[in-house]
């Protein structure tokens, strides 16, 4: 891979992805769902209080964690599904087309046209959940508490790692199925069988990232009782797997027909 | 959650300024950054479909019109992913 043919290809990508409005969806989905996570978890006790027409609710005190909690579930979602929406169709529709073939008759290789789209989308995702992070960590400092700083980080760079898998498994399947939906449905399938199978097996549950996103390992990390082991793993887990698929991914592709 | 995430900010806020002892400089504050964000997503969307061709819309370019403005935050999203030829 040459990294003369990989920046120009970069730039195509970001340019594409202005043009094309995937960067302010991305960007705006992000931070709408980052600061209105301590903003629903402030005013909850209250909504319920006044719509519960007789029935008195009784709820704790609401604090940061909860905060954190709500913002680590509104961040594994909408999101997830909104980078397999924009990413579907980044080599199907490309190939169905014809603009594949046209940047590829250049010297361009067939790697870079892949890492191009990958890394694209991940620093697309890298400055959305940076922004979501920022925006969601001063509102929970106003509203409750100040999280502390180390926890969050890690989180968040557990969150990336969870859009990482997800985008290598979009992609991947963008490059098996010339139709963009038909890719976005194996993706989508794809991101339930993850989401599925740590309820299934306790070994893959404690193996995969979104292990960590969980109330009680949230607790733990804030408290500072989580193992290194029990943080590490997810994150090493979900990072093999996504550069497995994105291996995956350029070989398959580097042996089709366009 | 996709609920939560696509309900109209103006309910919110209505909801909150008829049941909840803020101020309105403190429910103006709240929401004001939410809505703002939501605004700017419409508005970019409305933009987009007033300047496209309507063979370059998929559907008709009034039921998309309506689709981002009474639809949230998902009318616009749904606009830019499917209702667009690229």
């Amino acid at each position: 891979m040459t990294i003369h043919t990989f920046w120009p290809m970069l730039k195509k990508e970001f340019y594409e992805q202005y043009r094309t409005y995937r960067t302010l969806i991305a960007t705006i989905i992000l931070l709408l769902l980052g600061l209105s996570a301590p903003i629903i978890t402030k005013l909850t006790p209250e909504l319920l209080k006044s719509l519960g027409g007789g029935i008195t609710v009784i709820l704790p005190p609401q604090t940061s964690t909860d905060a954190l909690n709500a913002y680590l579930k509104n961040m594994t979602q909408l999101p997830a599904l909104i980078l397999i929406l924009l990413a579907m169709g980044c080599i199907a529709d490309e190939r169905t087309h014809g603009t594949a073939v046209t940047v590829l008759t250049k010297p361009v290789p067939r790697t870079v046209f892949v890492l191009a789209k990958f890394v694209s989308y991940a620093l697309l995702f890298l400055t959305a959940t940076m922004l979501a992070a920022a925006g969601d960590y001063f509102y929970t400092y106003q509203f409750f508490s100040a999280l502390p700083p180390g926890p969050f980080v890690l989180l968040n760079l557990a969150l990336l790692i969870f859009y990482l898998l997800t985008l290598a498994l979009t992609l991947l399947a963008s490059v098996l199925f010339r139709n963009a939906v038909a890719a976005g449905g194996v993706a989508f399938a794809g991101f339930l069988v993850l989401s599925i199978l740590p309820g299934l097996n306790s070994t893959i549950a404690h193996a995969l990232p979104s292990v960590l996103f969980s109330p009680q390992r949230v607790t733990q990390l804030l408290a500072g009782t989580a193992s290194l082991g029990d943080i590490v793993q997810p994150l090493l887990t979900g990072f093999g797997l996504t550069l497995a698929l994105v291996m995956i991914a350029c070989f398959v592709f580097q042996r089709q027909e366009l | 959650m996709l609920m939560e995430s696509s309900s109209s900010w103006k309910g919110i806020e209505r909801d909150v300024a008829m049941h909840i002892n803020l101020s309105t400089g403190a429910i103006l504050s709240l929401v004001l950054p939410l809505a703002a964000l939501e605004l700017i997503l419409i508005i970019v969307a409305l933009i987009d479909l007033i300047r496209r061709e309507p063979g370059r819309v998929n559907g008709s370019k009034v039921v998309w019109a309506l689709i981002i403005v009474l639809i949230g935050t998902i009318g616009p999203i749904c606009y830019f992913i499917l209702g667009r030829k690229e």
